[in-house]
C-alpha cells in the first residue's frame, strides 16, 4: 500500500508537467489565425475579372458587357453562354468560378470551407457579383 | 522494504525525465513552427502588391485599367518600375508576365502576387478609299483612333461616325483629322457634300489574356 502510494505520487507530478506542457504547446498550435494569403489573391483575381469584364464592349446592346446581362431576362439568356465563356477565357485555369446577375447566375456551385474571392461591379441593372476559388 | 522503495522511485523519476523531457522538446518543435509560420512578410507582400497594382492602372503601362500596354511593357525598365512604385526600389524584384520574365533584378524567392491581365497590341490597318456623297465606311471592331487624310482637291463637306457630325467644312475638307470613335460601338463613317480620295489609317487593338507576376525579396 505504501509503495503504491509512493510510486504513483512521481508518476502523477510528471502527468501534471506533461499536461502542462502540452496546454503551452496547444496554444501555439491553435492560438494563431490564419494569414489570409489564400483569399486575398483570391480577392485581386475576382477583382481584376470584374475590371475586366466592365470596360468590355457589349456584344450586341447596351453600355458595356457586365450592363448588357444586367439588362433584362432575356438579355441574360441569351448573353450566358458567352459569358461564361468569357469568364472562363480571363480566369487562369486552376480557378472556378461563380457570376452572379440580378437574373441569374452562371459558373459552378460554390463550395463551402474553402477561401474565396469575391468582387462585385455595379452596374446600371443591378449589382453583378463573381466569386473565384482555387479548383 | 526501504531498499525496494528507493530503487522504484529512481524508476519512475528516470520514466518521468523522459516524459517531461519529450512533452518539453515537442512543445518548442511546434512553438518554432508557429514562430515561422506568423511571418507573413508584410513589407514584401506590401511590396509586391503595390508593384501589381500600379503596373495594372499607372498610366505610363497601360491603354485602360487592367489592360497593359504591349508595347510599354515590354520596354519596362527596373528605373521605370522604382519610379512607378516606389517600395521595390531596394529590394531584388522579377516581373513575369505570362511565361516571360520582363524585368528582373536579383534572384528573388519571396513572396509572388499574381494580377489578371489583358495585354493590347496595336496593328495599324491602312488604306485609301475613293468616296462620294453619301458613302460609308465601317472601321475594324475595337478601334479607338483614326486618321483620316483628305488629299487636295477634296470637296467633302461632312464626315459622320454613326450618324453624329464629327467634322464639317461647307469649303471642303483637306488636310489630316484624327478621329476618336467611341471603343464600345462599331463605328461606321459617312462622307456627304462631295468627293474625295480618303486615306483611312485605323489601329484596333488587339488584346491577349495573360498572368502579371510580381515577386518581390529582401
Amino acid at each position: 500500500m505504501t509503495d503504491r502510494g509512493q510510486l504513483s505520487l512521481t508518476m502523477v507530478e510528471a502527468g501534471l508537467g506533461v499536461l502542462l506542457l502540452f496546454a503551452a504547446t496547444a496554444t501555439f498550435a491553435l492560438g494563431l489565425p490564419a494569414a489570409g494569403v489564400d483569399a486575398a489573391q483570391l480577392d485581386r483575381y475576382a477583382e481584376d475579372a470584374g475590371t475586366v469584364l466592365s470596360r468590355e464592349p457589349p456584344r450586341h446592346d447596351g453600355l458595356t458587357r457586365l450592363s448588357e446581362v444586367t439588362q433584362s431576362a432575356s438579355a441574360f439568356e441569351r448573353e450566358r453562354a458567352a459569358l461564361a465563356h468569357r469568364v472562363e477565357r480571363i480566369l487562369p485555369e486552376n480557378l472556378m468560378y461563380r457570376v452572379r446577375t440580378p437574373h441569374g447566375a452562371v459558373g459552378f456551385q460554390r463550395p463551402t470551407g474553402v477561401p474565396t474571392g469575391r468582387a462585385t461591379v455595379p452596374t446600371v441593372g443591378g449589382r453583378v457579383t463573381i466569386w473565384v476559388w482555387y479548383a | 522494504m526501504s531498499g525496494r522503495r528507493g530503487q522504484a522511485n529512481l524508476l519512475s523519476l528516470a520514466v518521468a525525465l523522459t516524459a517531461l523531457v519529450s512533452a518539453a522538446t515537442l512543445g518548442l518543435v511546434v512553438a518554432d513552427g508557429a514562430l515561422a509560420g506568423a511571418d507573413r512578410e508584410p513589407g514584401e507582400r506590401r511590396a509586391a502588391g503595390v508593384a501589381a497594382e500600379r503596373l495594372v492602372s499607372a498610366e505610363a503601362t497601360t491603354v485602360r485599367e487592367n489592360v497593359l500596354d504591349g508595347e510599354a511593357i515590354a520596354g519596362l525598365s527596373a528605373a521605370d518600375l522604382d519610379a512607378l512604385a516606389p517600395p521595390v526600389a531596394d529590394r531584388s524584384v522579377r516581373v513575369r508576365l505570362g511565361g516571360e520574365t520582363l524585368l528582373e533584378r536579383g534572384d528573388p524567392t519571396g513572396v509572388t502576387v499574381e494580377r489578371v491581365v489583358l495585354v493590347a497590341e496595336r496593328t495599324t490597318r491602312s488604306r485609301s478609299v475613293a468616296v462620294g456623297d453619301g458613302d460609308t465606311v465601317t472601321l475594324p471592331r475595337r478601334t479607338d483612333r483614326v486618321e483620316l487624310t483628305f488629299a487636295a482637291g477634296s470637296t467633302v463637306e461632312t464626315v459622320r461616325v454613326n450618324g453624329r457630325v464629327l467634322l464639317h467644312d461647307p469649303g471642303g475638307l483637306a488636310g489630316q483629322f484624327v478621329v476618336e470613335p467611341s471603343r464600345y460601338e462599331t463605328a461606321t463613317l459617312s462622307f456627304a457634300g462631295g468627293t474625295a480620295q480618303v486615306g483611312i489609317e485605323s489601329r484596333p487593338l488587339r488584346t491577349e489574356k495573360a498572368t502579371l507576376r510580381v515577386t518581390v525579396d529582401d
